[in-house]
């Protein structure tokens, strides 16, 4: 009854028809950003903050959960009609999707990948709604070594999960959590690391950091790497031609509520979020399949599961950042950034404080789900002229949208420098197999984890035996000391236990 | 040759593990002039002082094993690295012209730039593009409260 309450709240929020126009121009950049293989996800919703400046905070959050689940349908077109993958969370989609377009079933690889995303979609919004009250209940009870633990794990997780190697990624983590030391020391304002500056008494801001990371890395690297002609294959008719047949219905219900499982549960951890969920989903239904070879080879299996999983992932990935405050990835930090650039802080408060805002947010993703499903398949084929589209176009849309945005922050050309200089980095970072998610949740979650840590020290009058004699941050520090010694500990005892984020390729 | 020509190579590749080490090295000497105070009360340097050997070890660590090869996603452009660097030198020229000189004139020039220069788009189309595209940004920017500068123009 509660949770009717609730959800009845929400939608009063979410269908004024200021956050309907919010959600529909949200999903509809995502699939636009999901279509074109030069944008990702992250690096939109770094390039729209600045514009949510004029925004409620509702609205904003609406508007970039939209880019976030929206761009997990548009993924899937061009993977399937041109094998290219929008987003890294639909290369497994390729596969398969690419093998039925050539065998003349592309609509059916089309509509099965929008059904399935939509029915996971909307399954992992229900386990949202379930789970997400009783752990913001759960984690009123968190105090300073709690949080200190949870971050710390964390920052493990999405060092020990993303691509490239964990001694990299967590110097990563490293350097972030670095860089949100400068400015004024969160307890005792005292200046640090900024050199004398004005400028740099307020700490770097987030903003044309990560347009930086994002968006003028990808313009250097869209630059710097020739654009290829697109193979497409298979016609597609009307709609009609877009249903699945009943063998295709059947083979596919399995693989869905598979996918659905597994990206929501996935979906939940730090740093794995939709990529990974889609390579653990493939595999489990390869795995499974009483005829293996025939993925690779045009399985609808092979579509629908991973398809499912991302968008049940993007569900169960808001989880930790509305009951924790704690981001799972780099696009729930940048949502983490757009909520504080308007003074809010998620988190277990976020329930009780902002009770409208918080289900208006979850009850739009439910609408967004339904205008997604409307808008992909009546669309199809604009989004693959769209895809079509030369980079040279791209680019100075992207290089302008950087420019205003950071030099939007603080009406100061210098915020356009710092962008510049996080852009080149970024480009280099990513070009060395250092991976840039850790970075900025290191950065987003510093002040977090040093106010923790010192509270802790505090509070225990300088024992750290706080964090291990408390059950939940005792846990959750075993874990976290686990995951960072574990490539130690396969090296020592020769084996190679690191899961990698690498596409269980046929 | 090759030997020294992949000693180089081998050197390249451990470059951006050392700068983190120095950077590393850098933030702690820096951070050493902070208060650190005690591990009872904590003061602004301990924190920092953390994260610096945190970076320092980490940073070490896979400037031992950094042997992987750069990433090469796409088949690179001809002179791509020449393209890069001018572009960014654009940006930077950009960010130093845009007050004295104006969002409208400065933002045309850089689509110019990108569409003629790097993507070889024709001369009329190229300006006029940025020309239609500058004018709209700024509208619309000055629409939505973001004051850009008229500079030149002066309007």
């Amino acid at each position: 009854m509660d949770i009717l309450h609730s959800l009845a709240l929400g939608f009063s929020v979410s269908l004024q028809p200021i956050n309907l126009a919010y959600c529909f121009v949200g999903v509809l950049l995502g699939t636009l950003v999901g279509v074109l293989p030069g944008l990702g996800s992250a690096a939109t919703i770094a390039l729209l903050l600045p514009v949510t400046y004029s925004m409620s905070a509702t609205s904003a959050v609406i508007m970039l959960a939209g880019i976030w689940y929206g761009s997990m349908y548009g993924g899937s077109t061009t993977s399937i009609l041109l094998r290219v993958p929008g987003e890294s969370a639909s290369v497994m989609t390729c596969i398969d999707g690419f093998e039925m377009a050539r065998r003349g079933r592309a609509g059916a690889a089309l509509g099965i990948a929008a059904f399935g995303s939509f029915i996971a979609g909307i399954v992992g919004l229900v386990g949202l709604v379930l789970v997400a009250p009783p752990l913001a209940d759960f984690a009123l009870d968190f105090g300073p070594p709690e949080y200190f633990a949870l971050t710390l794990l964390g920052l493990t997780l999405v060092s020990y999960l993303g691509s490239g190697s964990v001694p990299k990624a967590l110097a990563m983590a490293a350097l972030g959590l670095l860089l949100g030391t400068v400015g004024l020391d969160p307890v005792r304002s005292a200046e640090r690391f900024t050199f004398g500056t004005l400028t740099l008494q307020g700490g770097i801001d987030l903003v044309p950091m990560v347009m930086g990371l994002f968006g003028v890395s990808q313009v250097l690297h869209l630059v710097n790497t020739r654009s290829e002609p697109l193979e497409s294959v298979g016609q597609l008719g009307g709609l009609l031609s877009l249903l699945p047949n009943r063998q295709e219905w059947r083979d596919a219900w399995g693989a869905i509520g598979r996918g659905t499982v597994i990206g929501f549960l996935v979906g939940l951890l730090p740093g794995a979020g939709g990529t990974i969920s889609t390579y653990v989903a493939y595999a489990v239904e390869k795995r499974r399949s009483p005829h293996p070879e025939r993925f690779g080879k045009g399985a609808i299996e092979g579509v629908a599961a991973p398809e499912s999983a991302n968008n049940a992932a993007t569900g169960s990935g808001f989880i930790p950042l509305l009951t924790l405050g704690l981001p799972a990835n780099v696009v729930m930090a940048l949502m983490l950034g757009a909520f504080m650039l308007h003074g809010i802080t998620p988190g277990p408060t976020l329930l009780t404080q902002k009770p409208d805002m918080f289900w208006g947010v979850i009850t739009s993703m439910f609408i967004g789900n339904v205008m997604l499903l409307v808008l992909n398949l009546p669309l199809i084929g604009l989004f693959v002229r769209l895809a079509r589209l030369k980079t040279v176009y791209l680019i100075p849309v992207i290089v302008v949208a950087c420019l205003v945005g950071a030099y939007a922050v603080n009406n100061n050309p210098v915020d356009v420098y710092v962008m510049l200089g996080f852009g080149v980095f970024g480009f280099y970072a990513e070009r060395f197999n250092f991976s840039l998610a850790p970075l900025v949740l290191g950065f987003v979650l510093g002040p977090l984890m040093e106010t923790s840590l010192r509270q802790s020290l505090i509070i225990s009058d300088g024992h750290f035996e706080i964090f291990a004699t408390r059950p939940i941050s005792g846990t959750l520090l075993a874990a976290a000391v686990l995951l960072a010694l574990l490539p130690l500990l396969s090296r020592m005892f020769g084996q190679r236990a690191r899961p990698r984020a690498e596409p269980p390729l046929a | 040759m090759a030997s020294l020509l992949s000693a180089w190579r081998a050197l390249g590749r451990r470059l951006p593990s050392a700068t983190l080490v120095v950077l590393g090295l850098a933030a702690l000497y820096k951070a050493s002039s902070l208060p650190f105070g005690t591990v009872r009360a904590p003061d602004s340097g301990f924190f920092p002082t953390l994260i610096c050997i945190a970076l320092i070890v980490f940073a070490g660590a896979s400037l031992a094993g950094s042997e992987a090869a750069p990433a090469s996603e796409g088949t690179p452009e001809p002179r791509g690295a020449l393209r890069v660097w001018v572009l960014l030198a654009a940006l930077i020229l950009y960010a130093w012209a845009l007050t004295p000189v104006g969002f409208l004139l400065c933002t045309t020039a850089l689509i110019v730039l990108l569409l003629r220069g790097l993507g070889d788009v024709a001369w009329l189309p190229s300006i006029a593009c940025a020309a239609i595209a500058s004018a709209a940004c700024f509208g619309l920017f000055t629409r939505l409260g973001v004051p850009l500068p008229a500079g030149l123009l002066g309007f």
